[in-house]
């Protein structure tokens, strides 16, 4: 079996699509934490307000 | 951030750390996760070495070495410590005292407080620093709005006998004479209605001489006469909702009125403090801004200070009138202190007419604003709506911009700018979570996610709190509005409806028109006392509010039962913070009394000298424990009338007050109202009503001399309440049936916390105090020990006896040896106290599994790869998942399952293909250590199925390993050198040329992106063009092996370009990948995978 290949040809198309760059918007990475919730009688939760500041 | 760009700050308020990401990457890496004092609520860095996290529980400031990783030292404040700036000439540190009502300076070099500036405002908390550094501008969180309760109940005023000397007694007096009487101003002649009500309703009209909505006739006339909410307008004159102006009754001279003469309130909601020359006389005040001040920033360039909150229409009457519209969310701004104010509706799309918008536009509104920030030019700021999980932006007028609010993880409470890379990092709270905004498209475009071990039940039912969106018709309200973090907002409100029926509940009979009540504390409500909930009783259960997102909050349906039953269940979990009125261990004092009395301190008035104590429990024939007989203070009085010894002629006559005994525990933190002041901080004080003045009123108000001022006695008792009753302050209450109930009240030394760092930092006495507490009160005190030893982080809990169990099973340590190292040169230890329960989680297994952290030390690590096949530039294609090709169980064997959510992601999260990541022993590369199938994501992150960044081998131990990652039809790749696997994770980027591989010529550089080499048909490590076993034919013969052109879809090792297609010839093939990665002009030669 021989089969002749045409590789200049297909290489070109290959770099031409290679230019084509598709970037969508970004979503999220991952999934929340979940997995790592403790038993409630190890846990005091005082609903302290939190945040995070810039200087 | 650090001024540097290099790391992100982030408070874990659940875990008690401080988590440290690294930026700069394509991906936010979690890099250190610093054990800080109880409840952190703020970081602020002070240079990019050194960060200050401010302990909300702990009363403590943990100042953080950030080249170390480590607290250096602990810097103890007063009492709620909720932000800290730097400013001033020389710089200082300005830290907000919430609780103590104050701002401390703490000196830079010697780290010790200098100073205190004290405020006079309700729960100061957010800070900022003008421009050029010489102000720090504090807001107050319950600052109140200017409104105000006239008595309208004779409960504090009705007559009964006379004193020895022929005067009249009024009021409620305790059973030894003294009594406290508030004169009922609703009926007193000299008000606008003359001292009329409603006969029928017993209530000041609100629509003329009617109401709206109309009365309902059929209803039998309310038992009492009621209180009344007033506004103060601009020209100090005081309204009710019905136009009645009441200001000689509320400041005027009228006679026989509850107030002084002269009384006020400013409604003072931020304090301006010279940075420079700090001091409580120098401190002035800004006025009339909102009702919860939330948080603050200063706008560049213009200076102006920038405040957002809310604002209530609480004087406005009833329950259908305010259904829904009750609440504005507002940006307050001001440029000169003193000066005028702007206030901006940040929800303009709401019509106030309506209780509810359509869903596409209720999604617009914000909720519950926690954080702004501006653009350094000032052009542009970022609002983060807490409750409503989204991004609004204004612009540098405060006009809200047209694009749509960004959505993003649950529970926004921060927001940084980093102008350098035009993004905006958000701390979603509630989800444990950072969320990266694109601020050019104003788009999420990452999220990553960081220990929490916040317990499900929990996370599950928080939402039904705080969720504007789901919790209300137009969108920016939710219960959270008014309860606020589960406590209140200082208000009052009149939610009766005079066109409601009459409503009977457990036997008893409630009428429409309930009167002022103030918003109540929900923390630990569930089940902590006797009898029905709400003021009245007229609750059976949890669920019965259900109604109240209908009628109250605008929703179209109440609640479903097991929604209210997540949100029941999610309170029933939370606890009272230490009461700073306890002392530590009142079995060592030398009276019975609770009260600390270093932490009192009046606003707008003196506090009285403290009077002997006085045990509310002891057996006399009428005190206050026959009806607050839990521990909560909660008893079951529901409503209906005297106990034994009370009555009309007695003492005391419940006719006037049908209420539940109330919980006592939130009782201190309701300071702040009086009736003989002109700088009156809250228009609401104790009972139902509000009515009643903080320092049970004392002064002036007898006639008849020495014996009134009784009920000051009872101060210390009530404002100590929160914290348990135990024997040794209050033996004769333990014969009453609940008093030994279990109450989730943290004791008052939970959080105290000493790190001590060589000879210099940290005080032995004070550890001494700490440790005492739990060697005497096991019950009530844990204590852990986090830092530095023996060279490696640990962790550490006290066991007793001067022993700790140490984060190694089976392995303990002695006090001194713990002390010894500390202070001399193993490293900082900080020693904090915490609930007995959770000293084991907190201090040695922080995932509760049983498996002790250093034993639990798994290897970690995050990877990034690029599979050349399916790269297309610069990011990957996920063709095979955008076709529903990729299968949900890998391709290696291992059974892993990917998650469905994870086959959802869009953009550059997009899944791409199944991928391999082998660990490889340190010493001998060739013996893979364990391995674990992932997910490759466009973006060349690779992830678990399950969706989490990192990559985690929880039978391989932390410790040093190469790392190889393989896929089915490239060539593997294999770091040169082992990489530190342990928590947190490391990153291996085998995308970037500077990730030194093993081998030669491992991977392939596309334009300074390193890829995979693809065309591994066969899998055998070799990628081969010509010859047996080459990768070239099985492409054929996937695609029937006689005519070239054919192609087959479907996920096959073939299709070497991953495009979910398997093609010979034209264009994307999968054969000429393999021909090009041989060098493309030797048909023979081969390329060989550099893995051993």
């Amino acid at each position: 079996m021989r089969i002749t290949t045409r590789r200049t040809r297909n290489l070109l198309t290959f770099s031409l699509i290679a230019g084509v760059v598709l970037v969508s918007a970004f979503q999220t990475f991952e999934l929340p934490n979940v997995g790592s919730a403790v038993p409630t009688s190890t846990f005091t939760n005082f609903e302290s307000p939190t945040c995070i500041r810039w200087i | 951030m650090t001024p540097d760009g290099t790391k992100l700050l982030a408070v874990n308020t659940a875990n008690n750390t401080l988590e440290v990401f690294q930026l700069g990457a394509p991906m936010m890496l979690n890099v250190a996760s610093i054990p800080v004092g109880l409840d952190p609520v703020t970081v602020r860095v002070r240079n990019n070495n050194e960060a200050w996290v401010v302990n909300q529980v702990s009363d403590e400031i943990s100042v953080v070495d950030l080249t170390q990783n480590l607290v250096v030292r602990s810097i103890t404040t007063e009492d709620e410590p909720a932000d800290v700036v730097f400013a001033g000439s020389p710089q200082k540190a300005f830290v907000s005292c919430a609780g103590r009502e104050s701002v401390q300076v703490i000196d830079l070099v010697s780290y010790a407080v200098t100073s205190e500036v004290l405020l006079k405002g309700e729960q100061p908390r957010a800070l900022a620093v003008s421009p050029n550094g010489s102000t720090v501008y504090c807001a107050f969180f319950e600052s109140g709005n200017a409104t105000t309760v006239l008595n309208g109940n004779n409960f504090f005023n009705f007559q009964h006998g006379t004193f020895g000397n022929g005067v009249p007694k009024r009021g409620v007096c305790s059973p030894q004479g003294g009594c406290t009487v508030i004169p009922n101003d609703v009926t007193n002649p000299a008000g606008p209605y003359g001292g009329a009500v409603d006969p029928v309703a017993g209530i000041i009209p609100n629509a003329g001489t009617g109401f709206n909505p109309p009365f309902n006739t059929s209803n039998p006339p309310t038992p009492e006469t009621k209180s009344i909410i007033v506004r103060k307008n601009a020209a100090g004159q005081w309204f009710d909702d019905n136009g009645g102006n009441w200001t000689n009754m509320v400041s005027g001279s009228a006679a026989d009125k509850a107030r002084m003469t002269g009384w006020d309130m400013p409604d003072r909601d931020v304090a301006v403090i010279d940075a420079n020359a700090p001091s409580t006389a120098g401190t002035t005040y800004q006025t009339r801004l909102g009702n919860i001040l939330m948080a603050m920033a200063v706008q560049p360039g213009t200076g102006q200070v920038t405040v957002v909150g809310t604002d209530a229409t609480n004087e406005i009457r009833f329950e259908p009138v305010l259904n829904g519209k009750f609440l504005r969310v507002n940006l307050s701004r001001f440029t000169t202190a003193g000066g005028a104010n702007t206030i901006t509706d940040l929800n303009p799309h709401i019509n106030y007419a309506n209780s509810a918008l359509p869903i596409p536009q209720r999604i617009q509104s914000i909720g519950d604003p926690r954080a702004i920030v501006w653009k350094a030019d000032g052009s542009k700021a970022y609002i983060a709506g807490m409750g409503s999980n989204n991004i609004i932006a204004i612009d540098g007028a405060g006009t809200r911009l047209g694009s749509g609010p960004i959505p993003v993880g649950e529970g926004p409470t921060g927001i940084v700018i980093d102008g350098v890379r035009n993004k905006l990092y958000v701390l979603n709270k509630f989800e444990g979570s950072v969320s990266t905004v694109d601020m050019i498209t104003d788009q999420e475009e990452a999220r990553a996610n960081f220990f929490d071990p916040t317990p499900m039940v929990i996370k599950a039912g928080r939402k039904h709190l705080y969720n504007t969106h789901l919790g209300s018709g137009n969108g920016h309200i939710s219960c959270g509005s008014c309860h606020v973090d589960g406590r209140w907002d200082r208000l009052g409100w009149d939610l009766g409806d005079p066109s409601g029926a009459m409503n009977t509940v457990s036997g008893k009979s409630f009428h429409p028109l309930k009167g002022v009540k103030t918003t109540q504390f929900l923390i630990d409500i569930i089940n902590r006392g006797r009898g029905n909930l709400h003021w009245r009783g007229d609750k059976e259960g949890f669920a019965d509010f259900a109604g109240a997102f209908t009628h109250l909050q605008g929703l179209s349906a109440p609640k479903p039962l097991d929604e209210m039953q997540e949100f029941e269940d999610f309170l029933a979990a939370t606890w009272y913070v230490p009461n700073p009125f306890r002392v530590y261990k009142p079995n060592s004092q030398s009276s019975t009394s609770r009260l600390n009395p270093n932490r009192v301190r009046g606003t707008g008035t003196t506090f009285q000298s403290i009077p002997p104590a006085v045990n509310l429990f002891v057996a006399v024939n009428a005190n206050c424990a026959h009806c607050h007989n839990a521990q909560t203070g909660r008893g079951e009085l529901m409503g209906n009338g005297n106990v034994a010894g009370t009555g009309p002629g007695t003492h005391v006559d419940f006719t006037f007050n049908r209420n539940m005994s109330s919980d006592l525990r939130s009782s201190y933190r309701k300071n702040g109202f009086f009736y003989n002041t002109t700088e009156c901080n809250s228009g609401f004080g104790l009972m139902s009503e509000g009515v009643m003045e903080t320092w049970f009123n004392t002064a002036g108000l007898g006639t008849d001399g020495a014996q009134h001022g009784y009920f000051g006695d009872y101060e210390p008792e009530i404002l100590s309440w929160s914290g348990g009753i135990d024997q040794a302050n209050c033996a004769a209450c333990f014969t009453f049936p609940l008093a030994s109930s279990v109450v989730q009240d943290a004791a008052p030394g939970v959080g105290l916390r000493q790190t001590f760092n060589g000879a210099s930092i940290g005080s032995v006495t004070q550890l001494n105090v700490m440790k005492d507490l739990v060697d005497t009160r096991s019950s009530e005190y844990g204590m852990i020990v986090k830092g530095k030893y023996g060279g490696e982080m640990r962790g550490f809990y006290y066991m007793g006896s001067n022993l700790y169990q140490s984060d190694i099973s089976g392995q303990t340590v002695t006090h001194t040896q713990l002390l010894t190292s500390a202070q001399g040169s193993g490293g900082p230890l900080s020693w904090t106290l915490v609930h007995p329960s959770t000293r084991v989680r907190a201090g040695v297994d922080a995932d509760s599994d049983a498996i002790l952290d250093h034993d639990d030390l798994q290897a970690k690590v995050n990877v990034r790869a690029n599979m050349e096949g399916a790269y297309v530039g610069t990011a990957m294609r996920s063709t095979l998942r955008d076709n529903s090709l990729l299968p949900a169980t890998d391709p290696y064997g291992q059974g892993a399952q990917v998650d469905p959510d994870v086959l959802q992601y869009q953009g550059l999260a997009a899944p791409v293909d199944w991928a391999l990541v082998e660990l490889r022993n340190n010493a001998t590369p060739t013996l893979v250590e364990a391995s674990r199938a992932v997910l490759v994501q466009r973006s060349g992150n690779l992830m678990m199925p399950a969706g989490e960044q990192t990559i985690t081998f929880p039978t391989v131990p932390a410790g040093n390993y190469h790392v190889v990652v393989r896929h089915r039809n490239h060539l593997g790749v294999m770091t040169f050198q082992p990489a530190a696997l342990g928590s947190p994770g490391a990153l291996v980027d085998f995308t970037k040329p500077a990730t030194a591989t093993w081998g030669t010529d491992a991977q392939k550089n596309v334009a300074g992106v390193m890829v995979m080499w693809a065309g591994d048909v066969s899998g055998n490590g070799i990628i081969k063009y010509a010859g047996g076993g080459n990768d070239r034919d099985p492409i054929l013969v996937r695609i029937g092996g006689t005519v070239p052109t054919s192609t087959v879809p479907g996920y096959h090792p073939e299709d070497v370009n991953l495009d979910g297609v398997v093609k010979y010839a034209g264009s994307s093939n999968d054969r000429d990948p393999i021909l090009v990665n041989i060098g493309g002009s030797v048909p023979t030669a081969v390329k060989t995978q550099q893995v051993p």
